[in-house]
Parts: C-alpha cells; structure tokens; sequence
C-alpha cells in the first residue's frame, strides 16, 4: 500500500485500532510524514468548509426565494434623526432642570468641633454660637424654616468665626430662605458665598447646583 | 431563536451533512445585519450580500477554530461583530476608493484590483470554484461523502480504479496548493 492511501485510509478514518496506533508512532518520529498528514487535513477542512459554506448559500437563497422578502431599506431622512436628536437633548435638559429644582437639598452635617473661634478655646459665648449653629441645623430638618434663618443669621453676626462654620451657616442660611421664601436673601449670600476663594465646609458638586438652580432659577417655587 | 448551543453549532457547521439546519438557525441573525445595513443606507440587495458573506466568514471562523464556544459572545453577537466590521471595511474602502476616482484616475485602475483581490480571498468555496468541479465532485464524494474507490469507478462509467485513484491524488495535490493559499489568507 502506498503512503498516500495510508494517509488517505488515516485522514479519512478507516483504519482499525491496531493500524491505527502503529501509523501514529511513526507519525510521531517521522517528520515528512507528519507534514504530509497535516496538509492533507488542512486540504480537507478547505473542502469541508467550502462544502459547508454552499449549503449555507443554497439554505440561503431559498429562504430569500420562500419568503417574499424584501428588507426594508428606507434610509432614515436626516431631518427626522436631526429632530430626534433635537428633542431628546431637550427632554434631557427638561428632565435635568426639573431634578435640581425639586429634588431636596442635604448639606453635609456640622462637624462636632467646639472650636468655633479661631485660636481660641471653648467658652461660654462661644459654646451658644456653637448651640444655636445645632439648633438652626435642627429647625432645618424639622421644617421650621424662619427659626432657622434666625438662628444662622445670629451666628453670622459673631466676630472671628471660623470659615467652616461660617461658610456652614452661609449655606445652611441659603436653604433657611429658599424655603421660608425669601429668594432675594438667599440670592445675597450665595453671592457672598462665591466671592469666597476657599471653601473650607464641603459641599457636594450636585447639591451645590441644586442651590443654584433653587434660589436662581426656580426662586419662586414654594 | 430556537435552542442552539454553541457547541451544537459549531459541530453541524462543521459537517457539510448537517449544515443546513446551522444555516438556517444562523439566518434568524438576518435581521439584525439588515438594521445595521439599513442604519448604513445600503440598498436591499448589498444588505443581503453583507449577511451572506457574515455568515461564510462566521463559517470560515468555525472550520478554524477561531469562535470559541465558552467565550462571551453567542453566535448571535459574533456574527452581528463579523458583519459591522465587514461593513466598516467596505464603507472606509468606497470612501477612499472615490476620492482616488476623485483625484488619481490610474490609481483607482490598481486599487480596484487590490478591491477584488481582497474580495476573493474571503470565501473558501469562491477558492474552491477554481479547483473545477469535476475535481471538486471527486475528492467531495471520496472524502466527504466517504464512497469507495470501487463505488466511484462504478459512478465514473467503469473508470480503472487506478486511473481514479490518480485522478483523486493530482485533484489533491491542487487542492493542498489552494488550502495553503487559503491559510495564509486566514492568518
């Protein structure tokens, strides 16, 4: 038998187990041999593939025979994508504004820091600025919200105030008159807010703008 | 989509006897090349030749190895990635091909060769149609089909079976040629 029809025989997987196994071991020292193997295998996944791909093909043409197929190709006109794009902008910018106008504000809460006046240890003055600073950040939470202008309004008139707290106060004072409908003030110290270079109390990026866009824009909703 | 596996689909893409079932799973993915096509405003006609050659390149990948079963993608997603590339190339090709039109008339001459070389190498049976098919037919039947060379010289009107035996090495010599081109080009 010549070597083609044993490679032939093996590729194609005729031979018995005993054949099999003793043209193996000379596939394994025999390099020629091995070379030969793998070109035929490779041939016969090019005819395989081929054979594989035409029945594809027919498979294909037939469905596109059966069905009475035709694919919708309308291009989309461009000034319906252009108007799409138009109002989906829209409708996000919408739905942007309407969230940082009602969503509620929280400011960070007031750190626990007695040490209200720069370089100066805790007296009794300073523990009731200290106190009325809690108290107007209580009023806030419970809604009462003149209570708390009062109170921030009495801690800013204190001298030498650190510029956390007093940036706090500022900002709790914003959101004191933002509710109790005072737009006007609020306006006032958000301007004196952002004259400020630093910014010692720390304020979230969106509640930030949520402020803005309340006392600026939307002053005037309840 | 009808249950498939990967595994199930790679086996019957691998066996011309079972392809056609594989095919006709793989066609359920038409409509998803055809809203790419349509995104891509390509006449009715390119859309169908863009799923095509997805699924003869989907073929090429499987017969090589190159879809794996376990990996993320479904045969879905991966035939959808064969044809947004396919489409990426050729939209990228006119585009250039039309300024060259534009500016270099005898360039044009030598990239449209370089068009049709590129379109040739894709497909494996666009490699075989060159073999003839009376070649095509015999090492088809002898080593797909699995017939005997005694059944053969009986279909080839009595043919000595040494003659066939001939014939189907120097098809096969022709075809090993083909099958190296072919795998260079897959490389």
């Amino acid at each position: 038998m010549g070597r083609q029809q044993q490679i032939d025989r093996y590729v194609r997987g005729h031979m018995d187990s005993g054949e099999r196994e003793a043209f193996e071991q000379e596939l394994a020292t025999d390099q020629a041999l091995m070379q030969k193997v793998q070109a035929t295998r490779e041939a016969l996944l090019l005819l395989r593939t081929a054979a594989v791909q035409r029945v594809a093909l027919a498979e294909l043409e037939k469905h596109y025979k059966g069905v009475p197929y035709d694919i919708p190709v309308t291009p989309l006109r461009p000034e319906r994508t252009r108007r799409l794009a138009f109002w989906s902008a829209a409708a996000s910018c919408i739905a942007l504004l309407l969230y940082f106008s009602l969503a509620p504000v929280h400011l960070t809460p007031i750190e626990d820091d007695l040490l209200l006046i720069r370089g100066t240890e805790t007296t009794a003055g300073t523990s009731s600025i200290y106190a009325l600073l809690l108290e107007g950040q209580e009023a806030l939470q419970n809604k009462n919200y003149l209570g708390a202008a009062q109170r921030f309004e009495s801690v800013l008139r204190a001298d030498d105030l650190r510029d956390y707290y007093r940036q706090a106060a500022q900002w709790h004072l914003v959101l004191a008159y933002r509710h109790s409908g005072q737009p006007r003030k609020a306006r006032i110290v958000m301007r004196e807010l952002s004259d400020q270079d630093h910014q010692e109390y720390p304020i979230d990026f969106i509640e930030r703008w949520k402020l803005y866009v309340q006392v600026y824009a939307f002053g005037w909703l309840p | 989509m009808q249950l498939y596996t990967n595994r199930e689909l790679i086996r019957d893409l691998k066996d011309p006897h079972r392809a056609d079932i594989a095919s006709r799973y793989l066609m359920q993915c038409s409509p998803n090349v055809f809203d790419l096509a349509r995104r891509y405003r390509l006449s009715g006609d390119d859309a169908k030749d863009l799923f095509q050659d997805a699924m003869l390149a989907f073929i090429e990948r499987v017969a090589g190895d190159r879809f794996d079963p376990e990996g993320s993608a479904s045969a879905a997603v991966y035939l959808y990635g064969i044809a947004f590339h396919l489409l990426k190339k050729r939209y990228n090709r006119r585009m250039k091909q039309e300024e060259w039109e534009r500016e270099f008339a005898e360039t044009y001459l030598v990239t449209e060769k370089i068009v049709q070389n590129y379109d040739n190498r894709l497909t494996a049976h666009a490699l075989l149609d060159q073999l003839g098919s009376p070649c095509q037919e015999l090492l088809t039947a002898y080593y797909l089909n699995d017939r005997e060379i005694e059944d053969l010289s009986k279909d080839y009107e009595e043919v000595a079976i040494g003659t066939l035996q001939q014939r189907i090495r120097r098809c096969m010599q022709k075809l090993k040629t083909y099958s190296k081109k072919w795998a260079d080009n897959n490389r």
